[in-house]
């Protein structure tokens, strides 16, 4: 049986509730198995075997601070999951790991991996929210290709302003282009015609 | 490849500040780290925690809100690396802050650290030896 806790926005651990009170309450009440965010009663899915853990109903900075929180917790307790990948990615991965030496296990592998990736992701949505909230500190093309070239050391870390040009060239013609795009381009462009 | 990046006090100002002059510019970084990240690329932010003192970056405070969750990471100035900062605080003649940085710049395992500072000359005084990018905000 599930524990029901009660919970809002700025607290993390809740109460137990009688469930009269959870189904007035609706949206507001978490249920989970360890006093962790939900924000709304639901019931386990009949098509997932796993019990359900979260809802959705988090606006963006609730799910940073979550996941956030998650990720710093302790990752020594381990879950048995029913997420289903390729076959072809799991034998890939079980090779790398044998025959690569690319991590001490497949599960060792596929955790780094997610955790890297879900890293990037609270990253990301942060520096979105934050954009929406100050556009003057949205970054430019040019500014990003600056900022790459000066962490990586690279030769046109010192000539901003060449780079700021070809970042423009590049973005006229390809207005999806990254950073690493216009270092090449600004590169080339340095390199006297023969 | 690894690489650590490490921020001082003047880009934690900077990043912190929607209004600092620079705040684009340190913007631009964390937004290429996360590009990087989300390709797989074994890059990582972090903060020496007497960098955060320098700063005034209490992790508790709200104010903080939005450095706290880029997943900047501490870098704590434990025994080992406190006799490291000391020696280098002695020999540079730095703050008790830039010296902790050339201790991590000492002590990491990364293949590759850069430092983003308000200061260049201090951060290549404490790296010694060691290649460094420094950033200059």
């Amino acid at each position: 049986m599930w524990q029901v806790l009660w919970f809002e926005r700025s607290q993390r651990i809740g109460a137990e509730l009688p469930a009269k009170e959870v189904k007035r309450l609706g949206r507001k009440v978490m249920i989970t198995m360890v006093p962790a965010l939900a924000l709304k009663l639901i019931k386990p899915l009949t098509k997932c075997t796993t019990q359900a853990w979260y809802t959705s109903g988090m606006d963006v900075l609730q799910a940073v601070d979550r996941i956030n929180e998650l990720l710093e917790s302790d990752m020594g307790q381990t879950s048995n999951t029913s997420m289903r990948i390729p076959t072809a990615l799991r034998d890939a991965a079980a090779i790398a790991v044998r025959e690569l030496g690319a991590a001490s296990s497949t599960t060792a592998l596929t955790a780094a991996a997610l955790k890297a990736r879900l890293e990037a992701a609270v990253m990301q949505a942060v520096l979105d929210d934050h954009i929406r909230q100050y556009p003057q500190a949205r970054p430019s093309l040019g500014d990003l290709a600056v900022a790459a070239a000066e962490l990586d050391g690279h030769p046109l870390a010192g000539e901003p302003e060449r780079v700021r040009q070809a970042a423009l060239e590049v973005e006229a013609r390809h207005p999806d282009a990254e950073p690493e795009d216009v270092l090449l381009w600004a590169e080339a462009r340095a390199i006297p015609a023969s | 490849m690894s690489h650590l990046i490490v921020l001082d006090n003047e880009a934690v100002q900077a990043l912190s500040d929607p209004a600092h002059k620079k705040h684009v510019h340190v913007v631009s970084h964390v937004r290429v780290v996360a590009d990087r990240k989300s390709r797989g690329l074994p890059v990582t932010v972090s903060v020496p925690t007497t960098v955060r003192v320098e700063a005034g970056w209490d992790r508790t405070m709200p104010a903080w809100a939005f450095l706290n969750r880029l997943r900047i990471a501490d870098i704590a100035l434990d025994g080992l690396n406190a006799n490291i900062a000391a020696s280098i605080r002695q020999d540079a003649r730095v703050s008790v802050a830039d010296a902790h940085i050339g201790a991590v710049i000492a002590a990491t395992t990364a293949t590759k650290v850069t430092v983003i500072t308000g200061d260049p000359a201090d951060i290549r005084r404490v790296a010694a030896e060691r290649e460094v990018h420094v950033v200059t905000v």
